[in-house]
């Protein structure tokens, strides 16, 4: 069974371990040949992280261009546990977050993967990213379906080019316990803003109206979170990049 | 053009909660390949992937990974 690096216990606890869940989840490319590298070696230095087992990274886009059914049921099997943690936060009746979350692979699936890789984006475009993103937007228009709100006209011509690569949220969940513990130090206000914005699907000047708050202090709220947000990432992966 | 002012506004556009007129001021920006908003755009697509784990990520249940293998399998592709 593969495992997102957070794993809650039934307490409801978070517990996150780097040498459990990395190796476990992530193959290690020690460099352009595939050579078995020894213990010794491998915790010599960090190894560039390229992809989690079960989705061969670099033949992917192929394999599911190529129609292989079994490339897509592996990408189905690493990410839609947490896509479907995400998404029911969103819509909280599982019958209907699984119709989001089947339907989005579904969607890549019939174009090829090329809303992701062939539309003039990275040809090593991380499918996460898109599915996390892609998932958010399909699950935040329901949610604002469900509470009565207006659909928000949503451009979105080219978001492959903007995919961070699978090496970066490779990274990123390795690191997830120490991003996690970062973004914790949000304060509050922000974070309640933020997650009203991200999980109740509000616009600013919506979030600010279910808080009785002035949309100007709101808009500073979210920004402010925001830019705390990439900063922490920026400091937490720039400096674990460093050393690869 | 300078577009610091759009640099906390990534996040929201790719989530389509941005106002349209900074969305579109955003969207100029991209058609006019600009460098920082493409790197804002992309550091904004990992701090949303970021803020997006789940604490609890739910497991497939066997019905539902036979499921959507059974959907996979009934999708046809258009034509290419």
């Amino acid at each position: 069974m593969i495992l997102h690096p957070f794993q809650a216990s039934s307490a409801g606890q978070t517990h996150f371990s780097l040498a459990q869940a990395a190796p476990a989840k992530y193959k290690q490319d020690l460099g352009s040949t595939r050579r078995k590298t020894h213990s010794k070696e491998k915790s010599a230095r960090p190894a560039r992280i390229v992809g989690p087992i079960g989705v061969e990274r670099a033949e992917s886009p192929a394999r599911i261009a190529a129609n292989e059914t079994a490339a897509m049921a592996a990408l189905f099997d690493q990410w839609a546990p947490p896509l479907r943690g995400m998404i029911q936060r969103l819509i909280p009746a599982p019958d209907e977050a699984e119709v989001v979350l089947e339907n989005l692979f579904l969607r890549l699936w019939k174009n090829g993967g090329r809303e992701i890789w062939n539309e003039g984006g990275d040809p090593e475009a991380s499918p996460e990213a898109w599915l996390f993103i892609m998932a958010r937007r399909e699950a935040g228009s329901l949610r604002r379906k469900a509470l009565g709100r207006a659909s928000l006209r949503m451009p979105m011509d080219s978001l492959p080019q903007w995919l961070p690569q699978p090496h970066e949220t490779g990274l990123l969940l390795s690191r997830l316990d120490l991003i996690t513990r970062a973004l914790a130090q949000l304060p509050k206000a922000q974070r309640q803003i933020l997650d009203l914005v991200l999980y109740e699907g509000l616009t600013e000047i919506e979030a600010a109206e279910a808080l009785k708050e002035p949309p100007g202090k709101i808009r500073d709220h979210v920004r402010a979170a925001l830019s705390f947000v990439r900063q922490r990432l920026h400091t937490l992966m720039g400096t674990w990049t460093a050393d690869i | 053009m300078d577009c610091r002012y759009l640099e906390n506004s990534y996040e929201l556009f790719l989530l389509g909660a941005v106002g349209e007129t900074e969305a579109a001021r955003i969207q100029e920006h991209l058609k006019m390949d600009c460098p920082n908003c493409a790197r804002g755009l992309r550091e904004a697509a990992l701090a949303l992937f970021a803020l997006l784990q789940p604490a609890k990520p739910i497991m497939s249940t066997p019905s539902q990974r036979a499921h959507f293998l059974q959907r996979l399998k009934e999708t046809q592709r258009p034509a290419e």
